[in-house]
């Protein structure tokens, strides 16, 4: 890890706040039209946000190569390691600030990595983001303001989360380079060096998309168990080793995953797990899955 | 800013929770413990990455008898949930230092205070002795490591105004000129000064310096007047935790808040930090 000179480079606060602001002020609105067609085309994006100031010296760094709208949209394993084996020098206290973020994925864009209209896909029917503008600016059976609006806010979402809307899972679930670095970072703390742990860690924390937003909702919201670094990664190894015997259990779904987690949680009404030792949260965590799987 | 806090953790209240952990515990809304009251000083350390926190526990004389005899400890959990951190600080002592890394933390630290048993035993509480409940009389406890003898509730301290705003030296602006600005992650008023303005801001002892924050907390209000007034339920102001803790704040001091058509910036300002004439006691007429 190389050491750090002045604060990472970010938008503007104040400034991207009331970006934001602005364009989600007025549902299917001129403003949201006119700005979905400009991240329809790379150059006219680039030459709007440069309007935004920008804050900080330090660059982050940017993947190696230019990405696929699939593999942007959702990175294979390999990409989100090589992206945060390029971030390791990140702290918390940045990685949670879609300031950042954002300006991070203005700069891949600015460098040809990906591309604006990359930032519109959503998954669903439509194969990509420029079709998906395309078909909300084209709308005309009334539902075209509510397209042109949740469009504008998928395009929030990935340049680095839309925390005023979603809370504190949005940059953690929504920005794909910001999710790749947390995923990582969890897998690390609970493999401590572990490479056939973090294998299994980080599978799990791939099953899918629901599957993670579930997990990051029982970490960043107040006073969360599962913010305890200890806590969290005794209960990712416990979860990781069960599904990794048995890829097909109720385990690795969602629903059953936010049980787990309640059942876990139980625990702590009446007891501080986080002064348990790693062995003792081990067994602990152990026996919470066995108990919950038990036929 | 180096003021102490004194805060009540766990008041006296109505309860019909006095049984719904397997052992008694000293928390909000549970009667477990009648006369029992948990209260905390918190002190800012100067390098504004720690509290010198102390606790005193009364009328629980269960608790201080295990706090006595090495059985329990003093616990502070920090938080930042938007930055995944949490960290539990255990101490033998009533009066400790908490301290963390502004790497880890994404926002101004949250404060979970408890007390927590650290050797697992089997006992048999009494009413007289213990100071519970008569429903506990007699009753023979489980007490595991970790478990909670008190458990204060979450304490953001930032409801305070000043714990707000950060003050930053902008060499482009005219001497004796300042300009106020609002952050939204977390929310905070980020201060321009000149550098002159800058450098004597610095020292907290001038009388002066108190004319020129009540100056500037004028200024932050009328902004969220100005800014904040609306909340749509989605990006509002009730969207930043600081901001609310911020209002109830206001209200506890009988203020009015930013939403209110009747809120005035400067007759709040000047209420919580008064102008000190020379020859005033600097304490009197200073709620805040």
């Amino acid at each position: 890890m190389s050491a750090v000179h002045g604060p990472y480079k970010e938008l503007s606060d104040t400034a991207y706040a009331q970006f934001r602001k602005e364009l989600l002020r007025v549902k299917g609105s001129e403003r949201q039209r006119e700005f979905l067609g400009i991240v329809r085309d790379t150059s006219a994006f680039l030459d709007h946000v440069s309007a935004i100031e920008t804050a900080g010296t330090v660059d982050a760094g940017l993947a190696s190569e230019p990405m696929t709208e699939s593999e942007y949209k959702d990175p294979p394993s390999g990409t989100e390691q090589s992206l945060y084996a390029a971030w390791t020098a990140l702290t918390p206290a940045v990685a949670c600030r879609s300031t950042f973020w954002a300006n991070l994925t203005i700069e891949h864009i600015r460098a040809g990595r990906i591309q604006s209209a990359y930032l519109a896909a959503n998954g669903g029917n439509l194969p990509g983001g420029a079709e998906r503008i395309d078909f909300a600016l084209n709308e005309t059976h009334g539902q075209g303001p509510k397209q042109i609006d949740e469009c504008v806010r998928t395009v929030l979402r990935r340049l680095g989360g839309l925390r005023e809307v979603r809370g504190n899972r949005s940059v953690y679930v929504d920005c794909p380079f910001a999710r790749a670095w947390w995923r990582e970072r969890f897998a690390a703390q609970a493999a401590g060096g572990d490479a056939r742990i973090a294998s299994s860690v980080r599978a799990v924390l791939r099953t899918n998309q629901t599957y993670w937003e579930k997990l990051i909702d029982r970490i960043v919201f107040r006073n969360s168990t599962f913010g305890s670094e200890n806590i969290r990664s005794a209960f990712l190894r416990a979860l990781a080793q069960y599904v990794q015997a048995d890829p097909t259990s109720k385990l690795t779904g969602s629903a059953d995953l936010q049980r787990l987690c309640r059942r876990a949680t139980t625990y702590q009404g009446a007891q501080e797990l986080s002064i348990l030792n790693g062995s003792e949260l081990d067994t602990l965590m152990g026996a919470v899955i066995t108990d919950m799987t038990r036929p | 800013m180096s003021e102490p806090y004194t805060i009540e953790a766990v008041a006296p209240g109505p309860s019909n929770a006095i049984r719904s952990h397997d052992h008694p515990m000293l928390e909000s809304g549970n009667l477990s413990f009648p006369e029992g009251r948990y209260l905390l000083n918190f002190l800012p350390g100067e390098d504004r990455s720690s509290y010198v926190v102390e606790h005193r526990i009364e009328g629980a004389a269960l608790i201080e008898r295990l706090l006595g005899a090495g059985q329990a400890r003093y616990a502070c959990i920090v938080s930042s949930p938007i930055s995944s951190y949490r960290r539990t600080h255990l101490s033998s002592e009533a009066r400790h230092k908490v301290g963390w890394n502004s790497d880890d933390l994404g926002e101004s630290p949250l404060f979970t205070p408890m007390i927590l048993c650290v050797e697992s035993q089997t006992i048999t509480v009494d009413s007289d002795r213990d100071g519970v409940d008569r429903l506990w009389n007699k009753q023979q406890i489980n007490l595991r490591r970790g478990s909670r003898l008190a458990l204060g509730s979450v304490i953001q301290l930032q409801s305070s105004i000043l714990q707000l705003l950060s003050l930053h030296e902008d060499t482009r602006l005219g001497e004796g000129q300042l300009v106020v600005d609002v952050k939204e992650e977390p929310f905070r008023f980020h201060i321009r000064l000149s550098t002159g303005l800058h450098r004597f801001l610095r020292y907290p002892k001038d009388p002066i310096r108190n004319h020129i924050m009540t100056h500037i907390v004028t200024a932050c209000l009328a902004r969220l007047q100005k800014d904040y007034a609306d909340d749509d339920g989605e990006t509002g102001w009730q969207s930043f935790r600081n901001l609310r803790a911020l209002a109830d704040y206001l209200e506890h001091k009988g203020h009015e808040h930013w939403s209110d058509p009747d809120f005035r910036p400067e007759r709040v300002a000047t209420a919580l930090y008064p102008h000190i004439l020379p020859g005033d006691d600097p304490e009197a007429g200073n709620d805040a």
